[in-house]
């Protein structure tokens, strides 16, 4: 993966880089969250009253087999579902509290490795489902296409920039994202939970 | 032992796909009688013109959340006995302690599986049959 030079417009900024299966929050104007994205899907929510924003960055698990399919509650659904409610939850307790407030951008999903089946696809049907689900609309959206991509949000102006990656970029992404979707660590319902009684 | 279909569960979570998820576990799990409130508010509303043997609730809400419906739950003796599982994405431990504190008889960490959820409710009312 070749090194993406900072835009311009971040040279001042503080840059916080959102890996797979994480999400940040932040209220400050100098910080901007990064993020690049093969099939994964970054969120990005902002209280526009408060000036609060947020990004998170999944990969449903479940799906790197071609012929998974993708029950409406099921593990996949319950990993996505709690990504989002996470970073909204982070969202609203620094923000107004409140859910009207709130306004998305999705980004993401794309179909980088045309020999399999659209994981991206699947990410994007998820967050669209979810989002509608919850009653949130959509204000922007990036997704779907054969590349990757390079997310910035600066989350107190909710301002978003993109960058389409090369091809042999994609290449590369679209196996790390795999590989770290697979990775037992990475899937929420495999870490010990807490045993209190 | 409880059978699960007849057990009479409130889920209360102010995010419908967090109240679908659980509703879909808890169905796999063989319960059938399951009462969802979409807000701490809703859920008190409920809870005084309907019977319900067990709560599983969101922490984080809008209205009310999930420890202050417990607190409130926990004030009046038609329903301080009530069996109350917390279920959040929190896992800090003065938060468990204070839930502790306030009367919760379990906590499940989201996202959570059908095998969690049962371990959880059976440590509160005993083994389903």
């Amino acid at each position: 993966m070749s090194n993406v030079s900072r835009p311009r417009e971040a040279l001042d900024s503080t840059v916080i880089v959102v890996q797979q299966g994480d999400y940040a929050v932040s209220l400050a104007a100098d910080v901007v969250f990064s993020t690049v994205l093969g099939s994964c899907i970054a969120a990005c929510v902002r209280d526009v009253v408060a000036g609060v924003g947020g990004m998170n960055h999944f990969l449903l698990p479940g799906q790197q087999a071609p012929q998974t399919p993708t029950p409406a509650y099921g593990e996949s659904a319950r990993y996505g579902a709690y990504a989002m409610e996470r970073l909204i939850n982070a969202v609203l307790v620094q923000g107004t509290g409140k859910k009207a407030n709130l306004e998305f951008k999705i980004f993401g999903g794309g179909r980088i490795n045309a020999a399999l089946s659209d994981i991206g696809g699947q990410n994007i049907t998820f967050v669209h489902d979810f989002l509608r689900t919850e009653g949130y609309a959509i204000a922007g959206e990036d997704v779907g296409g054969t590349w990757s991509r390079r997310v910035m949000f600066w989350p107190k102006a909710g301002r978003a920039m993109i960058k389409r990656l090369e091809s042999e970029d994609s290449a590369v992404i679209a196996r790390s994202e795999i590989a770290i979707a697979r990775r037992p660590e990475s899937r929420p319902n495999a870490r010990a939970d807490i045993e209190l009684f | 032992m409880p059978k699960a279909n007849n057990i009479q569960v409130m889920i209360v979570d102010d995010q419908p796909s967090m109240r679908g998820i659980c509703k879909y576990i808890l169905t796999q799990l063989g319960f059938v009688n399951i009462i969802e409130a979409k807000s701490g508010r809703d859920a008190l509303g409920k809870l005084e013109t309907t019977s319900v043997d067990l709560i599983i609730s969101d922490w984080n809400m809008d209205d009310i959340d999930g420890l202050t419906l417990l607190r409130v739950i926990r004030k009046y003796p038609r329903t301080q006995a009530l069996p109350f599982i917390m279920a959040t994405g929190r896992s800090d431990k003065e938060q468990v302690r204070e839930a502790i504190s306030s009367g919760v008889n379990n906590y499940v960490i989201k996202p959570y599986d059908a095998q969690t959820l049962k371990k959880r409710i059976e440590a509160v009312i005993g083994t389903l049959s």
